[in-house]
């Protein structure tokens, strides 16, 4: 080694913009200051620590019931596994799935993006604007991302003719990345019919599917309804993988839960397929870790109408307040069209609030949010709602 | 080596739309996973498991240590799920596990000082393979060489973490299992024989799997080449405390490399680290990496870098390991406990380890080894085909390169296995 650092190409990488906008919340002294930026769901009084009671009630037959913190298996929990994969694939015959336990989505799909390198399908195809961590997740496993226009401004829904040339046009060994529910940040969702469209293309271009299933339940209440594209899938015979989060509908966030699941039409293959899995695996994080896994385990056993009904509680909060939004907008007759929050599904919000507004937002009336226009519903509550789109209001006419 | 073949041998077909994962070949079945299953299935009711790593007592049962469960206790009105932590732990874990590791709570003055200057740079990960995993990622991307050598034998996962990071491990002599001994002498001619800047992989305690550590004498010499020869040296630690049943005592190389960094013999090095033995967090995968910097300046830049490396993997570490490490170690009571308690168990480890020895038949089997020998195993040097017998013919259940898990022996059954130990010795001489 010549004299000099050891590490001399490094710099500091820029900080998330999301992580931005949080510390900058946290600096700001007003008493106004509300927070709309990260998507976590906060309940009426905006406890950021609010437990599902479902949660509560496995935590404490956990407690109760110690089993301790052994290592278990590497492809996950048995009783998380079997739910988890239940949660997505509901009643469907299971019998061509495998899954594997992962640190939460991210993981799921960090593991789900290494899986389908090792296959040679390393085209990404992922709708914008999308998931801040996309573009650098697919990057660092060395494959490639193409960007399609997911978002119709106009119309405020998923712009399916910009996918339909998409799966027309894309290279067949391509993947594409779709959002099963709930897209983050625009809360534009495919249409039950859409989703059948979709299939019927994707199978005869025989491109694959990656799902990203976040939010699943947010978008209807119903987890079983939010499944939907994935189950039409999946009883068309076709090949995909699903990448299953548990931070948001469990509200598990730190615990770091999730299930990546791979559907494969060769049976006798599915023993390789979960050798391969758990080898990507051991050779980053071995396990997976085990206390999220087991308060799944006890919800799916135990509380599973309470969970159901926890889940469609954060809907009815999240419709109602799309509701009283839109009145709001209506009742100070706000220029331009604001109908989008109706038509939108899930924890966001997406506006085309321009960085400029958003910036007056931030500065003067001490709303925060990301420079994309995205609001996280779950942070409104009936003590800040006006205030906040007043200001909209009063930065919109400026 | 797997990973490759499938890229190589897989001309993947575009039409091929349906069966398009048929040519994944098998990959091996992970080897103490097979033996567990074996063991579960033998039906003899004297079978014994020594395969696995994690600490049984002295009726064969898993511990929760009764530290951790306190600390469990006041969790469980406080802890919520709901919290991301931020992608390298919180800040609180971080500066508490430096306190305990660097500063041995108040006992290394190097080491306060490279924490009071901002020298090290800390992050929580998934565990040991966790923290191995994104040191050898930064590596990658940082490091100059790519070369790194790991001792022979070593943790079975090693080389495939290293490999699949993109670095190039090969190994440097440890052990000769004709002696059943440290093979000094090779083992400093091989780390001589390397490039220069290669990293090298050091066990800080309780070698596994040989339990076989370097003397501080020996470690003095090994650092001097590490010096001589600019080899960066990374420390791997997942048995703090297995070996003296002190912590504290377990980790005379970390001080002594502080040493080196503050007189300025050496710019770098990094910790891995696992709490899942030392505190029985096993499934819960708490651990941690630390990164010792050349200046407060370069920490900020290796932090940044450490986070943009792991939000793409995992976005951020699980929390309930981790808030149970912040609750021991920020209460001077439990803390005390749980340093009680790891010694007891190291106890009966030594115990039962010396049990054996007394049993075993020493006029056919040089077994001196089995008292030098550290940590969670005993490294008997029985052949592949002596543990096969072992298993087959005593259901006795172990690894087939001859590492014992000695905490699956107990009172009960250590008769039984020094006795099919000397007998499998006696019928194959
Ligand atoms: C679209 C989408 N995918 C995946 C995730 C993964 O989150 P986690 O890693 O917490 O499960 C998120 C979280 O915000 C998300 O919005
Ligand atoms: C030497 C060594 N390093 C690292 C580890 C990692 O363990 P974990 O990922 O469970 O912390 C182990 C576990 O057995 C080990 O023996």
């Amino acid at each position: 080694m010549t004299k000099g650092s050891i590490y001399s190409e490094i710099t500091p990488s820029e900080l998330d913009p999301i992580a931005i906008i949080a510390q900058k919340y946290n600096n700001d002294p007003s008493p106004k200051k509300v927070d709309l930026s990260i998507g976590v769901y906060k309940p009426e009084n905006g406890d950021a620590k609010y437990t599902f009671p479902s949660v509560k009630l496995a935590k404490k037959d956990i407690f109760e019931n110690d089993q301790g913190h052994p290592y278990h298996y590497m492809s996950g929990w048995p009783e998380f596994i079997a739910g988890a994969q239940e949660t997505v694939f509901g009643k469907n015959d299971k019998s061509n799935v495998t899954s594997i336990q992962t640190i939460s989505g991210t993981g799921a799909v960090h593991i789900g993006i290494e899986f389908l390198r090792e296959l040679g399908l390393t085209e990404f195809y992922v709708g914008n604007p999308a998931w801040g961590n996309y573009e650098s997740m697919i990057k660092s496993c060395n494959s490639n991302v193409n960007f399609f226009n997911h978002y119709d401004n106009e119309t405020g829904k998923a712009d399916i003719d910009s996918l339909f040339k998409t799966i027309d046009t894309m290279p067949t060994d391509g993947v594409l990345l779709l959002q099963g529910c709930c897209h983050n940040p625009t809360g534009a969702d495919y249409t039950n019919e859409q989703w059948e469209q979709i299939a019927e293309k994707v199978r005869s271009r025989g491109v694959f599917v990656m799902f990203d299933l976040a939010y699943q339940g947010f978008g209807s209440g119903d987890k079983d309804k939010d499944a939907y594209g994935v189950r039409h899938f999946h009883k068309q015979n076709l090949e995909f993988i699903v990448c299953e989060s548990f931070s948001k509908n469990m509200g598990l966030y730190g615990e770091r839960l999730g299930c990546l699941h791979v559907v494969s039409n060769d049976k006798q293959n599915l023993n390789n397929i979960s050798n391969l899995l758990v080898n990507i695996f051991r050779a980053q994080c071995s396990f997976a870790p085990l206390f999220g896994a087991r308060i799944a385990s006890n919800i799916f056993r135990d509380f599973k109408q309470q969970w159901d009904e926890d889940v469609y509680a954060v809907y009815e909060r999240l419709s109602d307040l799309r509701i009283k939004i839109a009145e709001k907008f209506k009742k100070l007759g706000t220029p331009g069209n604001w109908d989008s929050i109706l038509k939108q599904n899930g924890l966001f919000w997406f506006t085309d609030l321009t960085p400029q507004q958003i910036d007056t937002l931030i500065n003067e009336y001490h709303i925060y949010l990301p420079y994309n226009g995205r609001f996280n519903v779950a942070g409104f509550n009936n003590a800040n709602l006006d205030y906040v789109i007043e200001s909209i209001d009063e930065v919109v006419r400026k | 080596m797997l990973r490759r073949n499938i890229k190589s041998t897989r001309s993947f077909s575009i039409t091929a739309s349906l069966g398009k994962w048929t040519e994944i070949p098998l990959a091996p079945p992970d080897k103490i996973l097979g033996i567990s299953e074996a063991y579960n299935k033998d039906s003899n009711n004297k079978k014994i498991n020594l395969g696995v790593g994690a600490y049984r007592d002295n009726f064969g049962k898993p511990i929760i240590f009764p530290s951790v469960k306190k600390a469990e206790v006041l969790l469980l009105e406080k802890e919520t799920e709901k919290e991301y932590t931020p992608i390298i732990g919180s800040k609180n874990f971080q500066n508490l596990v430096k306190n305990f590791i660097f500063n041995n709570s108040g006992k290394d003055p190097n080491g306060e000082k490279l924490i009071n200057e901002g020298r090290i740079v800390t992050s929580q990960t998934i565990s040991g393979t966790g923290s191995l995993r994104v040191i050898a990622d930064f590596f990658n991307r940082f490091y100059s060489s790519k070369k790194i050598i790991v001792p022979k034998p070593t943790w079975a996962n090693h080389i495939a973490v290293l490999k699949d990071a993109g670095l190039e491990p090969s190994f440097y002599e440890y052990y000769n299992t004709s002696i059943n001994g440290l093979d000094y002498e090779k083992l400093i001619e091989s780390i001589k024989s390397v490039d220069n800047e290669t990293i090298i992989l050091l066990h800080a305690c309780c070698h596994n799997p040989t339990g076989m550590d370097l003397t501080n004498e020996q470690w003095d010499e090994v650092l001097n080449i590490i010096i001589e020869k600019n080899l960066y040296p990374m420390v791997d630690m997942a048995y703090q405390g297995f070996s003296s049943g002190d912590p504290y005592k377990d980790i005379e190389v970390i001080r002594k490399l502080n040493k080196l960094v503050v007189d300025g013999k050496i710019k770098s090095y990094s910790l891995c680290q696992s709490f899942a033995k030392n505190m029985g967090l096993y499934g819960e995968r708490t651990g941690s990496i630390s990164i010792i910097t050349e200046s407060a300046e370069q920490s900020q830049s290796i932090e940044s870098q450490l986070k943009k490396l792991i939000r793409p993997m995992y976005s951020s570490p699980p929390i309930h390991g981790s808030k149970i490490v912040e609750t021991i170690f920020s209460n001077e009571e439990l803390l005390n406990q749980w340093l009680t308690e790891l010694n007891e168990v190291v106890g009966r480890l030594n115990t039962v380890r010396t049990k054996l020895f007394e049993k075993l038949d020493g006029s056919i089997y040089n077994w001196d080894h089995l008292n030098k020998q550290r940590g969670m195993f005993i490294y008997t040097g029985l052949s592949q085909e002596q543990v096969i017998k072992l298993r087959n013919e005593y259901s006795v259940y172990a690894t087939e390169d001859g590492r014992f898990s000695i905490s699956g022996v107990n009172d009960d059954n250590v008769d039984y296995l020094a006795d099919a130990m000397n007998k499998v010795i006696k019928e194959s001489k």
